[in-house]
């Protein structure tokens, strides 16, 4: 009559419910994205499942409803302890009865706030809502490759530490068994004989009759059988052919870590809005810096006249006074990729961002360095925002580019600018590896 | 040897079993309650929150405001603000009880005993869901809806749909036949049904919109009113009677008006309904106790779980949030057996059924009989209304103090009573609109008016309006007491 099921395992059935509500509060959720990605660190970005809160009255369902807050009524409450009939109870203060019952406030829930989390794509789809996220490449062009020693199956020779006992003992058995078997076979043959014979001699010896031919070749049996039986002791518990050894192999391997060196201007002339374009840039970099491989770094390095190594904080929020030599930035990141991130083990990848202004002397010395910087580095992006004209660093960047195309320039001067000059970026650079 | 049918706190679905066996003997043998085969279903935490989410039936067209209901019930139960219930039962054929895995055995016990037996004999026998509801076919028909709504989305894009089913629900509560008993719902014949009323309704549309001057001189007058009588379901009328609402639209009302037609006998019962239940579980779990079936330890966590779920808070408690359903149909249902048992002198004259000495007769018939304002009118008796201490509070809004109108004493029982059904007569039912008038032979207008006079909700009641006007399409006017709304066609 009763019936017991155990549905546990039949999990949820809300995805679709989620689905429905997130597209109901999508204009919401843009704008708190939008707003994340400019206060938020571009690693939480990258890895964002935090929920985003949407008030309830924004999802508010209306109906026909009573609104008893300034009509007469009449209650029925529980727990009286002394009032009498007629008695008269003084109305709070401007609170027009709805303190006491939460009749008022819509579904009963006040103020309540939904959290919805978004998962890393949903995040992006918000983000660059309206623009397609391009095809980002399946690998980098020319991947580092570095050798490691990979297992790689058994060999029958190699040095005693890497024998494999298992093994071995597996084919030593294996050997035993089978050049035994044949000569087990033929002993039980002869061992039957002998038997056979034996009983003959016994019957002929009961009726008196001669055995002597008989006992002949009873001890020729013996002999055939001692020399079986000798032989089969004679197969060697192991032998050289048994031993196997595990063998190790050297394989190239892809480098997976990657480290992106991020560099600002910032000098009194990068504003909030230049600042809000770098930090896009640099977003939209990572993320596909990071697609590529297992675990990315970022480096922020700011410079107006010297350059230091900060916090992301730091990076987006500082200002700084005084005159900009870009040659400083380029020396550190030279540096700190000699000390920490060297270019044989890490996939190196600049970025920067500037308004152009740099003392016209250092351009020469920029470029020395870049010089020698450029064939260590994975790609260079450089940003150059907010400016009517090119500047005379984009210009000797872009003669630069001539001899390494790996130096990939661009300009902007709006938001809207930065993510289909993205686009462009990674459509260019796709040519060569699929034609 | 100990017949206990468990000693410690895990269940087991053998224990389950042997528990629900028990059950059902004392509940056919003691108590002659009359249920549903039953469906035990073990969910986990999250399970019960979908289950939520969708009003607790198992099978649901999707929403967004399911997931917002969802993801604010998930977010209070993530912060510790909101234990869940321990369990949810659903009003079908087999009647299907959920019981949350977290339960103790004790738990399941007091579920079973609650849910599979005590909510199951009242969705069984009680009038209202007898009349108004079909616990046959509601499993297929919630298959059904969600299928038909899935197609829809398919067919006509998700944002299509999702308008639609906003301003159904908007008006949903007055999409309620309240008079008229409807029909049984079966899967199949619904299918049917409605192909063939995509196929015939715009052709019957046509004759009521029907422009051309008439041909005959037995056409209806022009100034004939329409519809002839005040219609009280929103649903229903625009469902019919839209001049332009596509097909699917049309079905899709019917859904959510099939769908609140369902679930209106359970707001109109939950005194009853949890008090019976509850009732049931007191009486199954002391004769459990009594049988030896069950230890100390279970019959003391039993009143532990018991007493917090019938407790009343008082007013002027923190924790009051309103007449607690459980704790009130819960002590009326225990006063009627006392008053078969053991009257007094004051049951005797408020009751003639006091000494009644077949007190199963009495509970049976007042489960059966009644809906929460007429349970209360009938049976809320001068002793629960001291043991909870209820007295009346009435406002005027232009008096700068409440003034206590009744409390419990011998003037005040009967107006006690009066003012709590009429209460809770209000509480269960949404304001009453109805369409009074539409202008067939003009620019169409659609006119609704309030029939009751308590106040509206304004603008609430402004953007219900455009949802209606949505889906009517023309001019939409709703005439309250003093003032008048109106949506008119913009778009």
């Amino acid at each position: 009559m009763s019936t017991i099921i155990d549905r546990r395992s039949s999990g949820t059935r809300s995805t679709a419910n989620q689905d429905r509500l997130q597209r109901r509060v999508r204009a919401r959720l843009k704008v708190a994205v939008e707003k994340m990605a400019r206060s938020g660190s571009i690693e939480d970005l990258a890895n964002a499942d935090q929920p985003i809160s949407i008030p309830t009255r924004d999802l508010h369902e209306p109906s026909f409803r009573r609104d008893l807050s300034d009509a007469s009524w009449e209650r029925v409450l529980p727990g009286n302890k002394e009032y009498q009939r007629g008695d008269e109870i003084s109305k709070p203060e401007g609170g027009g009865g709805s303190g006491k019952s939460r009749e008022g406030s819509p579904d009963g829930l006040g103020d309540d706030e939904v959290a919805i989390v978004l998962s890393a794509d949903e995040f992006l789809d918000l983000l660059f809502d309206g623009l397609a996220l391009p095809n980002l490449r399946k690998t980098a062009q020319g991947d580092i490759q570095a050798d490691q020693w990979r297992r790689a199956g058994f060999i029958k020779d190699g040095s005693p530490s890497r024998m494999h006992i298992g093994r071995t003992m597996r084919a030593a058995r294996a050997r035993r068994l089978a050049l035994r078997a044949g000569k087990r076979r033929e002993l039980q043959g002869l061992l039957g004989a002998r038997g056979t014979l034996q009983e003959e001699i016994q019957d002929r010896v009961a009726q008196g009759q001669d055995v002597s031919v008989e006992q002949e070749r009873l001890s020729e049996l013996d002999r055939q059988i001692a020399a079986l039986e000798r032989k089969i002791k004679a197969i060697p518990f192991i032998d050289e052919a048994d031993l196997r050894f595990a063998h190790i192999d050297q394989q190239p391997h892809p480098i997976t870590n990657a480290v992106m060196f991020c560099v600002m201007d910032v000098s009194g002339s990068m504003g909030e809005k230049e600042k809000d374009l770098a930090k896009r840039f640099f977003l939209l970099l990572y993320l596909f810096v990071h697609r590529h491989y297992q675990a990315v770094q970022i480096v922020f390095i700011k410079h107006h006249s010297t350059a230091s190594e900060c916090s992301e904080q730091a990076f987006f929020g500082a200002r700084e006074g005084g005159g900009t030599l870009v040659s400083p930035a380029v020396i550190l990141t030279e540096e700190i990729m000699q000390q920490r991130f060297s270019p044989d083990r890490w996939n190196v990848y600049l970025a920067q961002v500037s308004d152009g202004d740099n003392y016209f002397a250092d351009n020469a010395v920029v470029e020395k360095h870049l010089m020698n910087l450029l064939p260590r580095l994975r790609n260079l992006f450089y940003l150059e925002v907010n400016r009517d004209s090119e500047s005379d660093l984009l210009q000797l960047y872009e003669a630069i580019a001539q001899d390494f195309p790996e130096l990939i320039t661009a300009r902007a001067s709006d938001r809207e600018d930065i993510y289909p000059l993205f686009r462009t970026l990674f459509a260019t650079e796709e040519m060569p590896s699929h034609v | 040897m100990s017949k206990f049918l468990f000693t410690d706190n895990d269940w087991t679905f053998a224990r389950i079993d042997a528990v629900t066996e028990a059950i059902a003997a004392i509940a056919a043998e003691e108590l002659q309650l009359d249920t549903y085969p039953n469906q035990l279903e073990i969910i986990s935490a999250e399970q019960m929150l979908d289950a939520y989410a969708s009003i607790g039936l198992p099978v649901y067209y999707a929403h967004w405001s399911f997931g917002k209901q969802r993801a604010i019930e998930s977010g209070q139960y993530r912060r510790g603000e909101m234990g869940l219930a321990y369990e949810l039962v659903i009003n079908s054929n087999p009647c299907i009880s959920y019981l949350m895995e977290e339960n103790t055995m004790a738990m399941q016990t007091l579920v079973i005993a609650h849910a599979a037996y005590g909510h199951n004999a009242f969705f069984k026998n009680n009038v209202f869901f007898q009349q108004w509801t079909d616990a046959e076919g509601i499993l297929d028909y919630l298959e059904f809806a969600q299928r038909y709504i899935a197609h829809c989305e398919e067919r006509y894009g998700i944002d299509a749909v999702t308008d639609v089913l906003d301003a159904a629900h908007a008006i949903s509560r007055n999409g309620v036949d309240r008079a008229r008993r409807p029909r049984q719902l079966s899967a199949r014949e619904e299918e049917q049904r409605r192909e063939e009323r995509e196929r015939y309704l715009q052709q019957q549309l046509s004759e009521i919109w029907r422009t051309l001057p008439p041909h005959s001189a037995d056409q209806p007058a022009a100034s004939a009113s329409f519809p002839p009588d005040p219609q009280e379901n929103l649903l229903y009328f625009i469902e019919k009677n839209a001049p332009h609402l596509e097909g699917w639209k049309r079905e899709i009302l019917r859904i959510v008006r099939k769908i609140a037609q369902y679930l209106y006998p359970q707001g109109q019962t939950k005194i009853m309904n949890e008090g019976f239940a509850c009732f049931v579980h007191y009486h199954i779990l002391h004769s459990l106790h009594a049988k030896g079936l069950v230890t100390d330890g279970t019959l003391l966590e039993f009143y532990a779980s018991h007493t917090a779920v019938t407790f009343q808070p008082d007013f002027d408690d923190p924790r009051y949030g309103g007449i607690n359903p459980y704790a009130l149909g819960f002590a009326m249902f225990q006063d009627i057996k006392r008053i078969c048992q053991a009257p007094t002198e004051e049951d005797s004259r408020w009751f003639a059924f006091a000494g009644d000495p077949d007190w199963r007769k009495q509970i049976h018939f007042a489960m059966r009989e009644f809906r929460d304002e007429s349970f209360v009118l009938q049976y809320l008796s001068p002793k629960v209304m001291r043991d909870l201490h209820l007295f009346a509070l009435s406002n005027d809004p232009s008096a700068a103090a409440y003034r206590v109108s009744a409390i419990h004493d011998d003037s005040g029982y009967q107006y006690l009573r009066q003012a709590l059904a009429q209460q809770i007569a209000e509480s269960t039912r949404p304001p009453d609109i109805q369409i009074v008038s539409v202008d067939r032979w003009g620019n169409r207008h659609l006119r609704l008016r309030q029939i009751d006079t308590q106040p509206l909700a304004q603008d609430e009641a402004q953007k219900t309006l455009s949802f209606v006007h949505s889906l009517w399409g023309y001019d939409v006017h709703l005439d309250m007491e003093d003032l008048s709304l109106s949506e008119p066609f913009t778009s």
